[in-house]
């Protein structure tokens, strides 16, 4: 029986209470209950760590006071005993009614307009606009995220959104053609109309009681959306009231600019009734594109063609037909003209290099379909989803190389120069874009795709081997998780590699690229390289604040053991040693980092040595020298000692005539 | 070149003739002066030194034995009789002979000395420059005399404590 988790002393969590009929596709649920608060049932969210859960939008998401939606009640990042490992943990009020359908193949008793009308969307539009005010869309808004609130089944809410980054599991049915075209996990955030689409389609489930289309694939259903319109694509020719044809044509436009706003949808509840809109298909060129054997008909799906068979399409956009066509059989000044500013002259196009190709392709599905995201070798995304899908499938080196192609290929300015209206969320992010392949082409620690991962992601917990199962979101967490593993008996390694190199120098303002450069030496298994890990580690340490950490300076005395021994003088040694034990008692790295760092010491150090080896080879010089003169010491003593006989009677002979002379004077 | 062997040569017949006039006047003292530096006479034909050390050592005692007799003689008597009651007498062989044995005796036994005082002082610095080894050794370690870690300190190692190879 596994010990209950406490959530932020509020909430407790009981581990041996699935709740599986609540399961999200990344999170599983299970039983909690408030400790002080007056709450119903709880359920707790526990999150998948490879899928980053949408941390920014959790306090906006807590502060809804709608009934509308699934009620957030709190968060936390907790030690998850089953999988032994930390991990982000999201508590919701249960709603007791159960879910409306387990999946999107379920067929339903069909409901009837009025009770879609008061049970659903009414309330559902009224947090959509509440979300929408705080800049939050919900953007998992689909059949099978909807609940029952109460056990009388009268109210339809809207399930959690936060488990997951936005759209990642929606189908391509639910979604609108710009986000369906898109990889689930990079469809970016989105925003109101995209959930009030999504809504619409969610109409037409409760309204049916099925989904009408769901054998279709993702690409047919972006296929049949892109020719009959959503509205026909989605209903499949099912027979909708008139009254709500209104709303389900307004809301399933597939012109973003004549969708349904929440005011309008609030007007037609309210009892406005206007002709149902008629949906705006694409324009048919005079005659069809063939793209891999098949005919296209029009620009859009053109593009998404293009995209999809990437590889053979650079012939098609090469081949004089493809001018031909864009110019005679579409009659679209707008398209031409975005292909003459992102493509380029027919000229261009021809003169360019085979390498040049996929970009080519690219910049063409660009201008033929702007709203689309942006598709390069296969993969689409759009620019604020790539982050999600980068961390979503970090592991995967296919991913890594689509992402790698996507940041070097540089499209994010022609792309965003062909967009109608400007979003000045995307700015920051195509400053962001600028400097990534900067970040990505240098290959040391702190740089490279994992740095690009931790740019992208603002909330992901560093990735690296030796945190990952402590989940460290913040800079402020990495060195109490390092102290923490330093705890442990099996030390092995180093405390740093390129995750958290990457996931430091993305993260804290104070640490830059100074302080990983020298992580990139040649030679990263001797002193210089845990050195300058220890000089990183003690700037996060100094600049967080967050108290000693005297296991991970264990750990560096340890590493740096060897570099120690290497110091010659054995007197001042042993001084550094008792000053690094002294040091790492304290815990703090930057007072380790001042003693190995001191290269003043270490130059006194390496002279004194030359200096200590060059008297000792001097002295061994002398004793040879002396000893020789010992051999030879009679040789010298018979020379010497004839000439001290010589002059010590010379002396004595004086001395002894001078005082006979003067006794004789007496 | 001619006028200064001729030269030398005057000089010489001068001095000698000036010695035989000055030894014609000085006989008893002559014969003192021969009998008792005999030794010296003796030492001089036994060295085979350039340097002539032994005959300076016996010489220089050896007239020091035979000085007070020829003031003696000076001074009392200036005559071959009194010259020869000198000689008579053993009193004066022994001191005259026995200042030339002084004279040896410090001619051999110089040199024994003096080696064993180049001994000591020799030994002496041996001692000193081994204690300042070994202090250097105690100081730095075993490296600084060209051991084992000596080939280990002569890889690259700048910048670092001691750079642990």
């Amino acid at each position: 029986m596994a010990e209950r988790v406490v959530i932020k002393e509020r909430v407790e969590v009981d581990p041996d209470r699935p709740l599986p009929q609540f399961d999200m596709p990344n999170a599983k649920a299970y039983a909690a209950m408030a400790r002080r608060e007056e709450h119903g049932d709880l359920i707790a969210y526990v999150c998948e760590a490879r899928v980053p859960y949408r941390h920014s939008d959790v306090e906006a998401i807590r502060g809804l006071s709608t009934g509308a939606m699934m009620r957030f009640v709190e968060w936390g990042v907790a030690a998850w005993a089953p999988a032994r490992r930390r991990l982000p943990i999201l508590i919701y009020e249960r709603p007791q009614g159960g879910r409306v359908a387990q999946a999107t193949t379920d067929v339903l008793e069909p409901m009837s307009d009025e009770r879609i009308v008061r049970g659903f969307i009414t309330p559902a539009i009224a947090v959509l606009r509440d979300l929408s005010t705080r800049g939050v869309p919900h953007r998992a808004v689909r059949p099978d995220n909807l609940y029952f609130s109460d056990p009388a089944k009268k109210l339809v809410i809207l399930g959690e959104c936060l488990t997951a980054p936005p759209g990642l599991h929606n189908p391509a049915f639910s979604e609108t053609l710009e986000q369906a075209m898109a990889e689930p996990s990079a469809r970016g955030r989105g925003g109101i109309a995209e959930d009030l689409y999504s809504l619409g389609v969610c109409v037409i489930f409760l309204l049916l009681g099925r989904n009408p289309v769901h054998e279709l694939g993702a690409t047919e259903m972006i296929e049949r959306k892109i020719s009959l319109g959503s509205y026909a694509a989605l209903t499949g020719g099912a027979r909708i009231q008139m009254n709500m044809m209104e709303l389900l044509r307004g809301l399933l436009s597939d012109d973003a600019r004549e969708r349904w706003s929440v005011r309008e949808v609030e007007l037609w509840i309210g009892g406005r009734r206007l002709t149902p809109k008629q949906a705006k298909l694409p324009a048919k060129a005079a005659r069809p594109m063939t793209i891999a054997g098949r005919d296209y008909e029009n620009v859009r799906s053109v593009a998404e063609a293009l995209g999809r068979n990437w590889l053979t399409s650079g012939e098609v956009v090469r081949g004089h037909d493809f001018d031909n066509w864009l110019r005679r059989s579409l009659s679209d000044e707008k398209v031409v003209e975005n292909v003459g500013k992102v493509v380029g002259s027919q000229a261009a196009i021809q003169n360019a290099s085979e390498a040049e190709t996929p970009r080519l392709v690219t910049r063409a599905c660009m201008a033929l379909d702007p709203g689309a995201p942006i598709r390069h070798k296969g993969f689409a995304a759009h620019i604020d989803g790539v982050g999600a899908a980068l961390a979503l499938d970090f592991e995967r080196e296919d991913v890594r190389q689509k992402v790698a192609d996507f940041i070097n290929g540089r499209f994010v300015g022609l792309w965003m120069s062909l967009q109608a209206r400007t979003r000045s969320d995307l700015s920051e992010l195509y400053s962001l874009y600028d400097k990534l392949p900067l970040i990505l082409n240098q290959t040391g620690p702190g740089f490279g795709m994992e740095r690009v991962l931790y740019e992208l992601n603002d909330h992901i917990h560093c990735r690296s081997p030796l945190i990952e199962h402590l989940y460290v979101t913040r800079v402020e967490e990495l060195v109490p998780a390092l102290e923490r593993v330093a705890a442990s008996k099996d030390r092995t390694g180093r405390p740093m590699d390129r995750h958290i190199a990457a996931f430091a120098v993305a993260r804290s303002p104070d640490v830059d690229e100074r302080f990983v450069r020298p992580l990139s030496g040649a030679d990263n298994s001797g002193t210089d390289h845990i050195l300058a890990a220890l000089t990183l580690l003690a700037r996060v340490q100094a600049m967080t604040k967050n108290g000693p950490a005297p296991n991970l300076a264990a750990w560096f005395v340890d590493l740096m053991k060897s570099a120690i021994n290497g110091f010659h003088n054995l007197k001042q040694r042993k001084a550094i040693e008792q000053s690094i034990s002294r040091a790492a008692e304290t815990g703090l790295l930057i007072e380790l980092q001042n003693i190995y760092g001191d290269t003043k010491s270490v130059q006194r150090d390496q002279q004194g040595y030359a200096r200590a080896q060059q008297e000792h080879q001097h002295c061994g010089a002398q004793i040879q020298q002396l000893s020789i003169e010992l051999q030879n010491r009679d040789h010298m003593a018979t020379e010497l000692g004839e000439q001290v006989a010589a002059v010590t009677s010379g002396v004595v002979g004086s001395v002894g005539s001078t005082a006979v002379i003067i006794l004789f004077m007496l | 070149m001619t006028t200064t062997s001729a030269s030398t040569a005057a000089t010489r017949t001068i001095f000698g003739l000036i010695v035989a006039v000055v030894g014609l006047f000085t006989l008893p003292t002559i014969l003192i002066l021969g009998l008792g530096m005999l030794p010296t006479v003796g030492a001089m034909i036994s060295d085979r030194r350039k340097e002539k050390y032994a005959t300076l050592c016996v010489g220089a005692m050896n007239f020091t034995g035979v000085l007070p007799f020829m003031i003696t003689l000076w001074t009392e008597d200036h005559s071959y009789e009194r010259a020869f009651q000198i000689i008579a007498d053993p009193f004066t062989w022994l001191v005259m002979y026995g200042a030339a044995a002084i004279g040896w005796s410090i001619y051999f036994v110089a040199p024994s000395i003096v080696g064993m005082f180049i001994g000591m002082r020799t030994e002496q610095r041996i001692q000193r420059l081994r204690r300042r080894q070994r202090d250097l050794v105690e100081e730095w370690g075993p490296g600084v005399a060209g051991g084992r870690r000596d080939e280990e300190d002569t890889k690259p190692a700048t910048g670092r404590p001691g750079r642990g190879q």
